[in-house]
């Protein structure tokens, strides 16, 4: 009896060796999943002072998927459970939120090009965001180029400036936003009816509308008198959506009102579209 | 088990248990949540959000308002202090509003959003939960967890015994189950089931162990069959349904624990009554015979809703049906043999048939007229179902149906009896038609000939004549049946009694009617005498006993009806005036008459 004990306990010692291995592919993605999910927690928090905090998060959830690509067997073990995808979708999201618009689009193309043959083995989040990740891009770029308080070309006299033309002016601008809230609306109606990612995009695509009013604010406060071609582009950037680009940001959003939180969320984010929430209350 | 065999058996255990928990932390993994975060936008309010906002909502302030929305509107740059005015009025209206609207509320940092609802909304999810491909824990764990108590059973012969008989059983059992991946399989606590009922089955059956390592084949073959055909029933549906669904599943499991038990105990009785037939079958064949037979009474899901199966087969209604079953496939083991059984398609399409004519009585006679149908196919397989022929073409399953349509029909308006047959009823006269086809093949293709069958034509008379003459306080449904199952087999006996007569009809229809006609003449006199189970079924008897010794010409049928017609007009008379009689006399009055016509 004693002896049979002693044999059973060296299998299990035996093959609890083989067993930290085996399961060193998915430590690598979960050790990923884990940073990103609190830095973007941090992140949304919206708090200055903690925005250091994300960058080291997403950093970290880079330095994890690094790990995984530098380690043969487990990359390996990762591409045959259907893993990689979701380790190259964190690691193109984090890109995107550190700003590194060149890495983060060449692992959206390689998980992309990888699974192209296969593109449910991504899983239906993944696939949704990678295909919006460019659209978050353009709107990204755009952010940091209006952060950064760069002023737009402007031309003509002091008392009738316009601003539609040159670089970077404010049409560009302008035009960019717009080509990314068409392309989130595409990557919306992409996704399957009521999943969640809809509300996030739709959100995000808020996100970009905002945008738009921040540049035309821009330039109205930059003291001096617009001609009317740019008076006419600053409206038309207020209520930059067509109606069907309307109607689907607006049902994604009132999806997301099924909850307190979502109404909460969805007054805050829809008080400047009246005619968004008409949509949503019609 | 010696040490070596522990240490296999450890690291058996260990690995499918250990693939099955990585299998799950993967699939955990993959439809792990993601917090994802908001491009970068300012949600505060500035200058510019609160004059959009105002511009579309009426203003509550006054003058001060209105003249900066004048300046605003001719595009005149304000001062710091007046942009403060415009946001806080915007932010003034905007918190009137909020607090009337469901479920808003101030974060205590004075955010307009809790920073945990936020979290909330943009933890996105992978899949949506209907459309999650992945296995929960629980199915992956629990199957491996069988798979695992499976290996012990076999290699623990001491746990169990395999020497004993009830040991060899039992093995048989988990030998059956070892053939099934269950971790991968979706037919879930139907094995522990199966075992409880394999248990239950062997203390209530002991012959079951009189061979037991004969047994021991049939229960594996049994367990294996049945738990395959109802994972693949399960995942046939899903397919179909794009999804589980969990109560159709639920039947479909309970349907085959309600067939594997009765196809234990139908073993059971068949190793005790017919080893010499059934046991000496290779294994290999007896396995197919039991799996098949299984399998086809499972299929029957496919025929009868849900939820009906249950209360049309009863345990022991379908445990006779399997013992005709696999009574009918060890005398012909190709009817389950081969590339194409045809045992299967043959309780399909009873299934079917029944189903359609979808009468209460009928849905109630399925599983008798199956055990007919079967028991009939399995003693004259060549006769009754010829090789080759399509399973609707079976003589008893055409008979069978015949009858049935021919009895439930409604009664014709204006009938005198209109009593409706119940599905005992049914089940008596088919049993006898079929038999009487199965014993007799001039008749068999004389009544279901596909043009001309005489079935129908002759049992439609007989029971027009019931209808017609019968009185439903006075003529019995019983006395109705059994006059109904004389005159059907007088008809297999002798071609004579469906001959026509002119006017009449079938000759065994038209007697039928006489002798109603006579016993219903007066009612308080006559029919208080003649309308008894005994006078009418025994006379009718009696003048077909009679009359099959002859050899009746078409000429002489209408004389042998109006000879019987008069001897009982005569009978009924001498009872309404009083006179003295008795049925031994009439019956030998009747046979002078009939052998005077004869010899004329």
């Amino acid at each position: 009896m004693k002896l049979k004990v002693t044999l059973s306990c060296c299998v299990l010692f035996l093959l609890s060796g083989c067993i930290s291995n085996y399961y060193n592919s998915i430590n690598y993605v979960r050790e990923a999943q884990t940073a990103f999910n609190e830095a973007a927690a941090i992140d949304n928090s919206d708090v200055t002072v903690t925005l250091q905090s994300a960058e080291a998060g997403y950093a970290a959830a880079i330095a994890a998927v690094n790990g995984l690509e530098a380690d043969d067997e487990a990359l390996e073990t990762a591409i045959s459970d259907n893993l990689y995808g979701i380790a190259l979708t964190i690691k193109a999201l984090s890109h995107w939120k550190l700003r590194n618009w060149d890495a983060s689009l060449a692992a959206q193309q390689n998980a992309l090009t990888r699974y192209s043959s296969n593109r449910d083995s991504l899983g239906t989040r993944d696939l949704v965001l990678l295909n919006a990740l460019p659209s978050l891009i353009k709107h990204g770029q755009e952010v940091s180029r209006l952060n950064q308080g760069v002023s737009f070309t402007c031309t003509g006299s002091v008392t009738s400036l316009d601003c539609t033309e040159g670089s970077p002016s404010f049409a560009n601008v302008t035009r960019q936003l717009q080509e990314a809230l068409g392309e989130l609306v595409g990557a919306i109606e992409s996704a399957p009816p009521s999943h969640p990612v809809r509300f996030y995009l739709a959100a995000s695509a808020v996100g970009v509308l905002e945008t738009g009013l921040q540049a035309c604010q821009q330039v109205r406060l930059n003291g001096r008198p617009l001609n009317e071609s740019t008076i006419a582009v600053c409206r038309d950037n207020e209520v930059p959506l067509s109606e069907t680009s309307a109607r689907t940001i607006a049902s994604n959003l009132c999806a997301g009102r099924t909850t307190d939180q979502g109404e909460a969320l969805f007054q805050v984010i829809i008080n400047h579209y009246s005619a968004l929430l008409n949509i949503c209350q019609a | 088990m010696s040490s070596a065999e522990i240490v296999l058996f450890a690291i058996r255990g260990a690995l499918k248990l250990g693939e099955q928990a990585r299998a799950a932390y993967v699939d955990s993994t993959r439809r792990r949540a993601l917090v994802l975060p908001l491009p970068d936008f300012t949600l505060g309010t500035n200058l510019q959000q609160a004059v959009t906002y105002l511009i579309n909502h009426p203003l509550q302030d006054s003058s001060r308002m209105h003249s900066l929305m004048v300046k605003l509107n001719d595009n005149v740059p304000l001062t710091e202090e007046e942009k403060q005015i415009v946001v806080d009025h915007h932010n003034d209206q905007l918190l009137a509003i909020l607090p009337g609207t469901s479920g808003f509320a101030t974060a205590n940092d004075g955010s307009v959003v809790a920073q945990s609802s936020l979290d909330a909304l943009v933890t996105i999810r992978q899949w949506r939960r209907e459309d999650d491909p992945t296995k929960s824990t629980l199915q992956r764990i629990a199957g491996s967890l069988i798979e695992i108590g499976v290996d012990y059973y076999l290699e623990m012969p001491g746990a169990l015994d395999s020497d004993s008989k009830s040991g060899r059983a039992v093995k048989g059992f988990l030998e059956g189950l070892d053939t099934i991946s269950f971790a991968e399989e979706s037919i879930g606590d139907l094995p522990r089931k199966l075992f409880i009922i394999t248990l239950e089955t062997l203390s209530e059956n002991p012959e079951l162990l009189s061979d037991s390592e004969k047994s021991q084949v049939l229960i594996k073959a049994a367990t294996a069959g049945i738990a395959t055909d109802v994972n693949a029933k399960i995942l046939e549906l899903r397919a179909s349904e794009g999804g589980a669904n969990l109560g159709k599943e639920q039947a479909i499991r309970f349907w085959g624990e309600t067939v594997f038990r009765s196809l234990l105990k139908s073993t059971a009785k068949m190793v005790l009554d017919n080893p010499a037939k059934f046991l000496d079958v290779d294994d290999a064949g007896k396995s197919a015979l039991i799996s098949k037979v299984g399998g086809s009474f499972l299929d029957m899901v496919d025929e009868i809703p849900f939820g009906e199966l249950e209360t049309i087969f009863s345990e022991k209604t379908l445990e006779a049906v399997t013992d005709a079953a696999l009574a009918a496939v060890a005398e012909y083991p190709e009817l389950v043999t081969g590339d194409d059984s045809r045992l299967g398609p043959l309780i399909t399409q009873l299934a079917k048939d029944m189903q359609a004519m979808d009468t209460l009585y009928t849905k109630q006679s399925i599983p008798e007229i199956t055990r007919i149908v079967l028991a009939a196919t399995g003693e004259n397989l060549e006769l009754i179902w010829p090789p080759g022929d399509e399973p609707g073409k079976n003589f008893a399953l055409l008979a069978a149906k015949s009858t049935i349509e021919v009895l439930s029909a409604p009664s014709p308006h204006g009938s005198s009896w209109q009593l409706t047959f119940s599905s005992t009823d049914f089940e008596q006269v088919v049993e006898l038609v079929v038999d009487d086809i199965a014993e007799s093949p001039v008749w068999l293709t004389t009544a279901l000939d596909e043009h001309d069958g005489k079935l129908k034509p002759v049992l439609t008379a007989v029971l027009a004549s019931i209808r017609e003459r019968g009185d439903k306080k006075l003529l019995t449904r019983e006395t109705a049946v059994s006059l109904i199952s004389v005159a059907m087999h007088s008809a297999a006996i002798s071609s004579d009694f469906i001959k026509t007569v002119p006017n009449r009809g079938p000759f065994i229809a038209a007697l039928v009617d006489v002798i109603l006609n006579s016993a219903f003449s007066d009612v308080t006199a006559v029919s208080w005498r003649m309308v008894k189970y005994e006078f009418l079924v025994g006379l009718t008897d009696h003048l077909v006993q009679e009359l099959q010794d002859y050899s009746i010409d078409d000429a002489k049928l209408e004389g042998v009806l109006t000879a019987v017609e008069s001897e009982l007009d005569s009978y009924a008379q001498r009872l309404k005036d009083g006179g003295d009689v008795s049925l031994d006399g009439l019956l030998t009055k009747l046979e002078t008459e009939i052998e005077g016509v004869m010899q004329s």
